[in-house]
C-alpha cells in the first residue's frame, strides 16, 4: 500500500518536473513564433535587402529601415566592452584561482559575484554622473555620451558572468597538472600561464561567450549612455545607437501593427538570433570543459 | 533526526508558498502601478460639505487617461475639483496614443493628448460610429536652450532646422565662437520631439523628406537634456517651458524669431500664450459624443476657468484664454 503510493508520488513528481522542462522550451518557441509573426509585416512589405544594407535608421519620417548602423553601433560597443572586460575578468579569475591566498579567494569571489545583482538603470545613472564627464575631459570632447562609455559600464556588467566561469574552469583543472609542471622545474607564473591557463582555456573561451552575450543584450545602460545617433562610426569616442536602445526607445510611440512596429520586431529578431548564436557558442565551449 | 526529517519537508514548502505568495504580491501590484488614483477623494467630498459647498457629483466616476506630459497637472486639476465638487476622478498616464485607444475602447471617458489626433484614428472613430468631441485646453512652448558659454542670443526658425540636419555644424556659421555644435534632441517616442521635428525641421509639415541627422544625440528625456547642455560647453537642446524653472541659471535660453526680418521673442506664458513664440504646441482633451456626462462637461468647464488655467500655468503651460 505504502510502496503503491510511494510509487504514485514519484510517478507524479516527475511528471511535473518533466512539465517544467517542457514550458521553458515551449516558451522560447512561443517567443521565437511571436518575433517572427510581428515581423512577417515587415519582411514582405519592406525590401530585405534594403533593411540589410541599408545606411540610414530613420523611421518616422522618411520610413528608412537600415540596419547598418544599428549593427555597427552594437558591435563597436560589444567590441569595446571586450577589449575592456577580456584582460580584466581573465586577469582576475587567474589571480583567484590560481595566485590568491586561500581567505582572500572566499571574499574575493562572492563579492564579483555580488556585482551581477546591480540593476542596470543603477549601473547607467553611475555611468552618467562619474563616466561621461569623465570622458569628455580626457578626451577633450564636446559631448561625454558615446560608445565608449557604455563599453567601460558593460565590461563591468560582464565581469562577474567571465571571472566566475573562467575560475571554474580553472579550478577544474586537476592538481597532478600542476605538480607535475612544478616537478619540471617551471615556476608559478609559467606553471599559470603555460599550463594552467591553455588547459582552461574552453572554460575561459565559454565565459567570454557568454559575457558577450550578456552585453550585446543589454538595454538599459547603453540607452542612457551613448547617446543614441544612427550613424556609422568607427570610432570609440563617437555616440551611436544600439540594437537594443532602438527597439527600447521606440516601442512606446509606433502605431499597434504598423510598419514601424514591425520593424522594430524584425530588428528584435535579428538580435536574438545573434544572441542565439553566441551562446550556442559558449555552449559547445562548456561542454568541452569537462573532458578531463 | 525526526524533526530533522520533518524540517526538511517543510522548508520547501515554504519555500513555494513565498514564490506563490510574490507572484500574487506582484500582480496586484502591476494592476495598480500605472494608475494615480486619488483615493482620499471621499475626504475630500467630506470637506466640501463641510464647507457648504455642493458635492454635487457625489456618486459619479470618471476615467481620464493619456498624455505623460499631462498627467501631472491633470492630476493636480482632479484634486482640486474633487475638493470643491466632489466626484471620484481616475487619473491614468500611458501616452497621447494610449488615451485615444482607451476613448476608443470605451475604457476611459476623456482622453489627454499633447498632439492633435491622427487621420488613422479619426478613420476608426468613424467606423466605430464615434463622434470625437477636441477641447484645447493649454499651450506647451518648446524653448531652446544652450551651453552657458554659447554666446549666440537668438537663432530664426531655419537656423535651427539647419543645425539638427547638420547643414549648420559650428556657432561660428551663425555668429557664435568657433566651436562644434552639439545638437541634442528628443527620441522618436517623444511628442516634443516628434512636434520639433513637424513644425521647425519640416517647416510646418512643408518638406516631409527633412528629418534629424544622424549625428544629432537623442535623449530619453527633458532633464535629460538640461543636464547635458548645463554640463557642456557647446550644446543646444530644446525642452517644455515647464522645464526652465528647474534648471534655473545653468542653461541659456534663447529666443527664436520666423526669419530675418522678424525680431527674436523669448518664450515665456505671455508670447505663447499670444502665438507670438512660434514654436508652441497645443494640448488637448478628446471625448466622444456629442453630449457629455455632467461630471465630465464640469470637469472640463473646470480646467477652462481661470482657476483652472492658473494651475495649469503653475505646472507650465501657458493659459489659451
Amino acid at each position: 500500500m505504502k510502496s503503491k503510493f510511494k510509487k504514485f508520488k514519484s510517478f507524479l513528481i516527475t511528471r511535473f518536473i518533466f512539465l517544467n522542462g517542457l514550458i521553458s522550451i515551449v516558451v522560447l518557441t512561443l517567443i521565437l513564433a511571436f518575433l517572427v509573426y510581428n515581423s512577417l509585416k515587415f519582411f514582405t512589405e519592406y525590401p530585405i535587402f534594403d533593411f540589410l544594407t541599408g545606411t540610414r535608421w530613420s523611421p518616422t519620417s522618411t520610413e528608412k529601415f537600415g540596419f547598418i548602423p544599428l549593427f555597427t553601433g552594437s558591435l563597436l560597443v560589444a567590441i569595446g566592452a571586450i577589449l575592456i572586460a577580456l584582460p580584466l575578468g581573465v586577469g582576475t579569475a587567474v589571480y583567484i584561482g590560481e595566485l590568491a591566498p586561500k581567505a582572500l579567494r572566499e571574499i574575493l569571489k562572492p563579492i564579483i559575484e555580488v556585482l551581477a545583482t546591480i540593476p542596470s538603470v543603477v549601473i547607467g545613472f553611475i555611468g552618467l554622473q562619474l563616466v561621461i564627464p569623465a570622458i569628455k575631459n580626457i578626451f577633450k570632447l564636446p559631448m561625454g555620451l558615446t560608445a565608449l562609455a557604455g563599453s567601460i559600464m558593460l565590461a563591468f556588467m560582464s565581469l562577474p558572468t567571465i571571472v566566475s566561469i573562467s575560475e571554474d574552469a580553472i579550478n577544474a583543472v586537476p592538481v597532478k597538472f600542476r605538480h607535475a609542471s612544478l616537478a619540471l622545474g617551471a615556476t608559478k607564473w609559467e606553471t599559470t600561464y603555460k599550463v594552467v591557463v591553455p588547459a582552461a582555456s574552453s572554460g575561459i573561451i565559454a565565459s567570454i561567450m557568454l559575457g558577450l552575450g550578456r552585453i550585446v543584450g543589454e538595454t538599459m545602460t547603453v540607452l542612457m549612455l551613448t547617446g543614441n545617433s544612427p550613424r556609422i562610426v568607427f570610432s570609440l569616442l563617437q555616440p551611436v545607437r544600439t540594437i537594443t536602445a532602438t527597439i527600447a526607445a521606440e516601442m512606446g510611440e509606433t502605431v499597434n501593427g504598423g510598419l514601424h512596429y514591425s520593424a522594430l520586431f524584425a530588428i528584435g529578431l535579428v538580435l536574438f538570433l545573434i544572441t542565439f548564436l553566441i551562446n550556442l557558442a559558449a555552449d559547445k565551449f562548456i561542454s568541452r570543459i569537462k573532458n578531463y | 533526526m525526526k524533526s530533522n526529517l520533518k524540517n526538511s519537508k517543510i522548508i520547501p514548502l515554504i519555500i513555494i508558498l513565498l514564490m506563490l505568495s510574490f507572484l500574487l504580491l506582484s500582480s496586484c501590484k502591476s494592476k495598480g502601478s500605472q494608475r494615480i488614483d486619488t483615493s482620499d477623494a471621499g475626504k475630500h467630498t467630506e470637506e466640501s460639505e463641510r464647507l457648504g459647498a455642493g458635492s454635487l457629483y457625489e456618486n459619479d466616476s470618471l476615467i481620464i487617461t493619456g498624455s505623460t506630459t499631462l498627467l501631472e497637472v491633470t492630476q493636480k486639476w482632479s484634486e482640486e475639483f474633487m475638493k470643491k465638487y466632489g466626484g471620484k476622478i481616475t487619473v491614468n498616464g500611458g501616452g497621447s496614443g494610449e488615451g485615444i485607444a482607451a476613448l476608443l475602447n470605451g475604457t476611459t471617458d476623456l482622453a489627454d493628448s499633447s498632439r492633435l489626433i491622427k487621420q488613422e484614428e479619426l478613420d476608426k472613430a468613424k467606423s466605430l460610429m464615434l463622434y470625437i468631441k477636441e477641447f484645447k485646453i493649454l499651450y506647451d512652448g518648446v524653448c531652446i536652450i544652450t551651453s552657458k558659454n554659447v554666446d549666440v542670443k537668438e537663432l530664426t526658425l531655419n537656423q535651427l532646422a539647419d543645425i539638427y540636419m547638420n547643414k549648420i555644424t559650428n556657432w561660428n556659421q551663425i555668429g557664435g565662437l568657433d566651436s562644434v555644435i552639439v545638437a541634442v534632441a528628443r527620441d522618436s517616442n517623444s511628442g516634443t520631439g516628434e512636434y520639433f521635428l513637424r513644425k521647425v525641421i519640416q517647416k510646418d509639415y512643408k518638406e516631409k523628406d527633412n528629418d534629424y541627422s544622424p549625428n544629432c544625440l537623442r535623449l530619453q528625456s527633458s532633464s535629460d537634456i538640461i543636464n547635458q547642455i548645463a554640463n557642456n560647453d557647446n550644446g543646444i537642446g530644446y525642452v517644455g517651458l515647464g522645464y526652465l524653472k528647474d534648471a534655473g541659471d545653468s542653461i541659456n535660453v534663447i529666443s527664436v524669431k520666423n526669419d530675418d526680418n522678424s525680431t527674436g521673442v523669448m518664450p515665456g506664458f505671455q508670447t505663447i500664450a499670444d502665438k507670438s513664440y512660434p514654436i508652441a504646441r497645443d494640448m488637448f482633451v478628446y471625448a466622444t459624443g456629442k453630449d457629455l456626462k455632467p461630471l465630465a462637461q464640469a470637469f472640463i468647464d473646470f480646467i477652462l476657468s481661470d482657476d483652472g488655467q492658473k494651475i495649469g500655468q503653475d505646472a507650465g503651460f501657458a493659459k489659451i484664454s
